[in-house]
């Protein structure tokens, strides 16, 4: 399979598009978190576990986003 | 939460065996993999030169995708921990967690078991130690209660049976 270099840019050159799915993604992700959480506080009994569950969840998901956020900045401007 | 009364204890949480959960682990683990591989492959097989730029955007969509991957299985770890048994010294509380929208929560005391069984089927439950604990209800309205993958179902089982003895004496219930 062949794709022109020169269309492909061509596809490729409007970040606004990536933009847009970004903040959909994180739409999404933070109505999930809104879901998680809730669940996690009310119906966890061992608070320790809860704790710790949100903490693994909360900071991989901010490397995620971080990573996702970082890397389409430099998209943008490069 | 489950708020149990002044007087009753919890004496066991059950749940799922953790090594059923290595399947939910290792999809996510495959799934989060995968597009490095197509990553590689990308170049030779689009005839297309990635420049830094485009490195940039795949990395971009690679942090999102393992977002979605990351979110998804935290649904399914909320599955698995939700869905439990509570043993209390009074009575079994079943919660049944199926997706966000969907909870169900039974309580079944002592004094209603029939009949307790057990059902360990293959070579990993065997060596694990998991499988499916089947409470029988006395009486025709109550529904029976089940919990596949349970952890030393034997244990509870006999703990079960312990509890329900001590509950026809009297002994628990007052």
């Amino acid at each position: 399979m062949v794709i022109s270099q020169d269309k492909l840019n061509e596809y490729l050159s409007h970040p606004a598009a990536f933009w847009f799915a970004f903040f959909i993604v994180i739409g999404i992700f933070a109505l999930m978190t809104i879901f998680l959480l809730y669940h996690w506080e009310k119906y966890g009994k061992d608070s320790m576990k809860i704790a710790l569950a949100e903490l693994v969840y909360l900071v991989g998901a901010a490397s995620f986003v971080a990573i996702a956020a970082f890397s389409l900045t430099m998209y943008t401007i490069s | 939460m489950i708020k149990f009364d002044k007087d009753e204890n919890l004496i066991l949480e059950v749940r799922r065996h953790w090594f059923v959960f290595i399947i939910p682990t290792a999809v996510s683990l495959i799934f989060a993999i995968v597009p490095v591989f197509l990553f590689s492959f990308l170049e030779t097989l689009l005839k297309f030169e990635i420049t830094a730029k485009y490195t940039w955007l795949l990395l971009g969509l690679y942090g999102l995708w393992l977002l979605v991957i990351w979110v998804v299985y935290f649904i399914e770890w909320t599955d698995y921990y939700l869905d439990v048994w509570y043993v209390t010294d009074k009575q079994i509380y079943d919660v049944l967690q199926n997706g966000f929208f969907h909870r169900e929560v039974s309580i079944l005391r002592f004094d209603n078991i029939q009949d307790i069984t057990v059902n360990i089927r293959g070579i990993i439950p065997t060596v694990f130690d998991y499988g499916q604990i089947h409470v029988q209800t006395a009486g025709d309205t109550s529904a029976d209660f089940t919990l596949k993958d349970a952890k030393h179902p034997n244990k509870v089982k006999d703990m079960l049976a312990d509890l329900h003895s001590k509950a026809k004496k009297g002994t628990v219930l007052e």
